[in-house]
C-alpha cells in the first residue's frame, strides 16, 4: 500500500517536473502557427522552417564554436587548479578552492549587467572574445569540481609510484595522472560545453548587435512572433544533449564520475 | 637482471611535518650493507613511512642526510634515485596493462621498446606471471598485484628496493608464502633493501637486520636473534616476541653485559644484561618459553631460581599451550610450552616456575 503511494508520488513530481518538456514536444508537432497544444493535424513544418531559418542557423554556429572554444579553455585553465588544490599545499589553497567552489550567489542578470558594463568601452560585446569570457566564469567551477572529484578519488601513490620509478612532473602527468582523470575532464568539459549552448541570460547582455548565440537567437524571435517554431527547435536542442549525455555516459561512465 | 646495488647510510635523519611540533622521525641513523634486507619494525605512526619516503625522496627530510654509494642524495630529485618501490596499496596504474606497468620504468629510462618488453618479460617471468602480461591490474587477485609491484620495481635494476607494507593487505596464508617468494628473490638478486612493517613475525623471518622504532627513534639495530635474545630496551622486549618483565633492584654491575640483581619472585640472580643501563631504571625480561612448570606436589629441589604460585588462565592454540600464573600481587608471568610436553595443568594448580638465569636479560625501562 505504501509502496503503491509512493509510486503514485514519484511520477506525480516527475510529470511535475517534465510537464513543460512534454508540452514543448507536443507544441512541436503543431500543425497551426498557435502557440498551444493542438494536435489536430500534426506536421512537421516547424522542424523545417526552423532548419532553415538563418538567423538560428548563423547562432547555432556561433553557440557551437563559442562552447567549444570555452570547454577547451575551461580545460586548460581548471585542470591545473584543480591539480594545484588537490595535490599541493600552497598558501592561499583554501582562497583558491572557495572563490572556483562556491557556488555562484550573484544573479545571472547583474553578472551579465555587470559584464556589460566592462565589456561596452573596451569593445568585447558582441564579440567571440566577450561571450567566451562571459561563459568561461560561468564554466569554469563545473570543470574544477569534476577533476577534483576524479583526483580526490584517484589513488595519490599511483603518481609517486610514477615519479620513483623515474617520471619527472610533466611524465608523470602526461603517462599517469591525465589517463587517470580522464572520466573527471570529459565530464566536466560535456557540462561546460553544453552550459555555455545554452546560456541566454549572460549571452542577451554580452552578444550585442554582433555575434548572437541559439539561445539569444531564440529569445529575440519570441520577442516578435509566437508560432511553434521555438517549441521545434527546443526539442532538437534537448534531443542534441540527451546524445551527448548518452554517449560520453557509454564511452567513459559519466554516471560513475557525477556520483563519486 | 645484473646487479647494480647499493650501500645505504641514513645519517641523523629527521623530519617534522609542517605544523606539528614534534619531530615524526627523529635523529635515525642506519646502515645497510650491500645486499642486505632491513626491516624498520614499529607500531602504527613510529614513523616508517616517513623514513621510507624520505628515502625514496617523495619527502623532504628536516635534517640529515641520505648516503647512497657515498653520495648524499637529499637533493637528488625523486625520479633520478633510480629506486624501486612496492606501495602499501601496490598503486599499479590501473589504465595499463601488466606489461605496460612494469616496463614503466624502463621506457622512463629511455630503453628501445624492444629491449623494454623484453626486460619486462623477464620479470614477469620471475615472479611467475608471464601469462597475465595483457591483462588490467583490476583484473588480478592482491597477491598477482603485488607480485607485479615487485616486478616493477625490480625491473629497473634498482640501487635500492623499497617496501611499504608490501604483504599488509593479503591473507595469512599467501602473506607468508609471499614472505618467502620476496626474501629469495632479493637474496638471488642482491638488491638492498629496506622494508617497512608493523609485523614482528615478518621482520624476524625476512630480515638480516632489524631496526626497531618507537617515535621517530631507533630503539635497537641488529639481527633478528640478538633483537629477541639481547632486546636492548622494555619497548623492544616488548615488541618483539611475547616477554614477562620481573622488577629489580639492588642491580650491581659485575662485567661489560653482567649484573647481579635482586627479584622479589625469584631472589638473587646473575644475569646478562645491555652494556652500561641505567641500574635505577632496569627490568629483567624473561620470554615465556625459557620458563619451566612442575606441579607443587611433585616439584624437585633445584639448583635453578625458582618461585611458586597459581595458574589463572590457560590458552591453547594449537602448537603451544600457554599459562598465566600469578607468583603475587604485582607479578603475573605467562608460559608457553610447547603441546607435545605439555603438563596438563588447569586452573587453580599451584605450580613452581624456573629458568635458566643465563636466558634472562636485563634491559632499561626506557
Ligand atoms: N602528511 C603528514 N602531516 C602531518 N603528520 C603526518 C603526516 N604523515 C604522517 N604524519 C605523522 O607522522 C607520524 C609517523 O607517520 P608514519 O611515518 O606514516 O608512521 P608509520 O608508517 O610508522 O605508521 C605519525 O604520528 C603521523 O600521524
Ligand atoms: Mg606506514
Amino acid at each position: 500500500m505504501w509502496k503503491f503511494f509512493n509510486q503514485v508520488l514519484v511520477t506525480v513530481v516527475y510529470l511535475f517536473l517534465l510537464a513543460p518538456i512534454i508540452a514543448v514536444v507536443l507544441i512541436s508537432f503543431n500543425g497551426s502557427a498557435k502557440l498551444s497544444i493542438d494536435l489536430g493535424s500534426p506536421s512537421l513544418q516547424w522542424y523545417a522552417s526552423m532548419l532553415m531559418n538563418e538567423g538560428f542557423i548563423e547562432g547555432a554556429k556561433v553557440s557551437f564554436i563559442t562552447a567549444s572554444i570555452v570547454a577547451l579553455v575551461v580545460l586548460c585553465f581548471g585542470v591545473p587548479v584543480a591539480l594545484a588544490i588537490a595535490r599541493y599545499d600552497f598558501r592561499g589553497r583554501s582562497f583558491v578552492s572557495g572563490l572556483f567552489l562556491s557556488p555562484l550567489l550573484v544573479p545571472t542578470v547583474v553578472l551579465g549587467l555587470g559584464l556589460l558594463l566592462v565589456f561596452q568601452p573596451i569593445a568585447l560585446t558582441g564579440t567571440y572574445a566577450g561571450i567566451i569570457i562571459a561563459h568561461f566564469g560561468i564554466t569554469v567551477p563545473y570543470v574544477i569540481r569534476t577533476t577534483l572529484m576524479s583526483l580526490t578519488t584517484s589513488d595519490v601513490s599511483c603518481e609517486e609510484a610514477a615519479k620513483v620509478h623515474g617520471a619527472n612532473s610533466w611524465e608523470t602527468f602526461r603517462r599517469v595522472t591525465l589517463p587517470i582523470i580522464s572520466p573527471g575532464l570529459i565530464a566536466g568539459a560535456v557540462m561546460a560545453f553544453i552550459i555555455s549552448f545554452d546560456e541566454a541570460v549572460i549571452s542577451l547582455f554580452v552578444a550585442g548587435a554582433g555575434r548572437t548565440t541559439l539561445p539569444v537567437e531564440m529569445f529575440r524571435y519570441l520577442q516578435y512572433r509566437s508560432d511553434p517554431g521555438v517549441a521545434a527547435l527546443s526539442v532538437i536542442l534537448i534531443a542534441i544533449s540527451v546524445v551527448i549525455v548518452i554517449v560520453v555516459e557509454r564511452a567513459v561512465g559519466l554516471r560513475k564520475v557525477m556520483n563519486s | 637482471m645484473s646487479i647494480h646495488t647499493a650501500h645505504l647510510s641514513i645519517r641523523n635523519l629527521q623530519k617534522t611535518y609542517p605544523k606539528t611540533t614534534a619531530p615524526a622521525v627523529d635523529d635515525v641513523c642506519l646502515d645497510v650493507a650491500e645486499g642486505e634486507l632491513v626491516a624498520l619494525l614499529g607500531p602504527s605512526g613510529c614513523g616508517k613511512t616517513t623514513t621510507l619516503r624520505m628515502v625514496a625522496g617523495l619527502l623532504d627530510p628536516s635534517a640529515g642526510e641520505i648516503v647512497v654509494n657515498g653520495k648524499d642524495v637529499v637533493s637528488t630529485p625523486v625520479h633520478k634515485r633510480r629506486m624501486g618501490m612496492v606501495f602499501q596499496s601496490y598503486a599499479l596504474f590501473p589504465h595499463m596493462n601488466i606489461a605496460e606497468n612494469v616496463s614503466f620504468g624502463l621506457q622512463m629510462r629511455r630503453l628501445s621498446r624492444a629491449e623494454a618488453a623484453k626486460k619486462a618479460d623477464e620479470a614477469l617471468d620471475m615472479v611467475q606471471l608471464g601469462h597475465l602480461r595483457d591483462r588490467r591490474p583490476a583484473e588480478l587477485s592482491g597477491g598477482q598485484q603485488q607480485r607485479v609491484a615487485l616486478a616493477r620495481a625490480l625491473v629497473i635494476e634498482p640501487t635500492l628496493l623499497l617496501l611499504d607494507e608490501p604483504l599488509s593487505n593479503l591473507d595469512a596464508k599467501l602473506r607468508e608464502a609471499m614472505r618467502h617468494e620476496i626474501r629469495s628473490i632479493q637474496q638471488r638478486l642482491g638488491t638492498t633493501t629496506l622494508f617497512v612493517t608493523h609485523d614482528q613475525d615478518e621482520a624476524l623471518d625476512m630480515a638480516d637486520r632489524i631496526a626497531i622504532l618507537n617515535n621517530g627513534r631507533i630503539e635497537q639495530y641488529a639481527p633478528p636473534s640478538e633483537v629477541y635474545d639481547r632486546p636492548a630496551t622494555r619497548f623492544v622486549a616488548n615488541f618483539v616476541g611475547k616477554a614477562n618483565f620481573l622488577d629489580v633492584e639492588n642491580v650491581e654491575k659485575l662485567g661489560n653485559d653482567t649484573y647481579r640483581v635482586k627479584t622479589n619472585e625469584f631472589g638473587v640472580l646473575e644475569v646478562r644484561g645491555v652494556d652500561g643501563l641505567d641500574p635505577t631504571r632496569a627490568s629483567l625480561v624473561v620470554r615465556p618459553h625459557r620458563l619451566t612448570t612442575t606441579r607443587v606436589d611433585e616439584s624437585v629441589k633445584s639448583s635453578r631460581p625458582a618461585s611458586i604460585g597459581e595458574v589463572i588462565a590457560t590458552s591453547y592454540t594449537g602448537n603451544v599451550q600457554s599459562y598465566e600464573v600469578r607468583l603475587n600481587e604485582s607479578a603475573v608471568l605467562r608460559v608457553d610450552q610447547l603441546t607435545d610436553t605439555l603438563r596438563d595443568l588447569r586452573m587453580g594448580d599451584r605450580v613452581q616456575l624456573t629458568f635458566d638465569p643465563a636466558e634472562a636479560y636485563l634491559v632499561s625501562d626506557e
